[in-house]
């Protein structure tokens, strides 16, 4: 049996993983908030222009967040927008490169370049993010900023793209050099730089295997540590963008409150 | 929990697992050894799954917005 076919049948379990932890963490929870604001508004109830309007401040600009500091935003920015467009990427090489083979996604070809180029930009954007949060996190120990930190979501992140670009540095080691590999930004910068003790054979397999395990292991984790909040932050922005469902909550929690409390026996 | 929203955790499940099988059928082949464990491992994850939804208690409004947890949340 192949690495390869070990990651392949451990990915679907590790989505399980993820599913059920958003089925607990997310779900269950939007049920019972759905529940309290009446239901599901009509489709024709909604607000398009304000739905557009939560979506453009809060995922794309992330406004809530520019309000607690630069740096802040600025690390939340780097490691939001440079995990989604490496996510991105990563599934167009698999199509592209993999699933629909075509001609100019084939190696060193300008498709294939394009997607080296998409990956190493945006996983560089992501590392800096997270070196950022790492180094911040350690300074607001203790302080009220620290809440939101998340050390080991962003140390279990910054294995998986170190690894990552480790492991594409041996790649490239391995080959003759390319100058048209410049493309590959981070990923050739390293495999030039650590080409004088090329091959790498057993360690570039380990490194391959440890980033693929670890990528795959990290969507498990979103489900279940504060990194949900990559799913339920958006969410529960864009839910109350929403006027007919923020008064049918309101409304429901009044009424609520109105009831008289049943004795106690 | 409304069923459009129960429909939408059960559908989301299976097309994406179904989905993740379609692929790795394209590197382990169909019918061989690695393809059959591959489905098993979609089955476990359903088996999984749905115990975890027959399982999960509904919370309450307070439950879901307390403050812990609303930094994230909304």
């Amino acid at each position: 049996m192949t690495l390869m076919s070990v990651f392949w049948i451990l990915i679907p379990l590790f989505i399980g993983i993820l599913f059920i932890g958003l089925y607990r963490n997310l779900l269950v929870k939007l049920g019972a908030i759905l529940g309290a604001s009446g239901r599901f508004i009509p489709f024709q109830s909604v607000d398009a222009a304000a739905l557009g309007r939560a979506y453009a401040d809060e995922v794309v600009l992330q406004k809530r967040i520019r309000l607690r500091g630069r740096l802040p935003w600025t690390r939340h920015m780097l490691i939001s927008w440079g995990f989604s467009v490496l996510f991105g990427f990563d599934i167009l090489t698999a199509l592209f490169t993999k699933y629909l083979p075509l001609e100019p996604f084939r190696s060193g070809n300008s498709g294939w370049l394009f997607l080296k180029f998409g990956l190493n930009l945006s996983g560089m954007v992501l590392l800096i993010g997270l070196l950022i949060a790492l180094v911040r996190g350690a300074a607001a120990g203790g302080s009220d900023e620290a809440k939101f930190s998340d050390r080991p979501g962003t140390i279990f992140l910054l294995l998986v793209v170190v690894t990552g670009f480790v492991a594409q540095g041996m790649h490239f080691a391995n080959l003759p050099p390319d100058p048209y590999r410049a493309w590959a930004l981070l990923g050739h910068w390293l495999g030039e730089a650590i080409r004088p003790g090329a091959p790498y054979i057993g360690s570039y397999s380990f490194f391959w295997i440890t980033h693929a395990l670890a990528a795959s292991a990290f969507l498990a984790y979103l489900g279940w540590s504060r990194m949900i909040h990559v799913f339920a932050a958006p969410l529960g922005r864009i839910f109350y963008s929403q006027a007919a469902l923020r008064e049918a909550k309101v409304r429901t929690v009044m009424e609520g409150l109105l009831k008289p409390r049943a004795e106690k026996s | 929990m409304p069923a459009a929203l129960r429909r939408f955790a059960w559908w989301s499940f299976f097309v994406t697992e179904i989905g993740l099988v379609a692929a790795a059928s394209a590197y382990v082949g169909v019918g061989t050894r690695d393809f059959w464990l591959v489905a098993a491992a979609a089955a476990v994850a359903f088996i999984a799954y749905a115990v975890a939804v027959r399982t999960t208690p509904a919370p309450t409004l307070g439950d879901t917005t307390s403050v812990q947890q609303r930094w994230y949340w909304f």
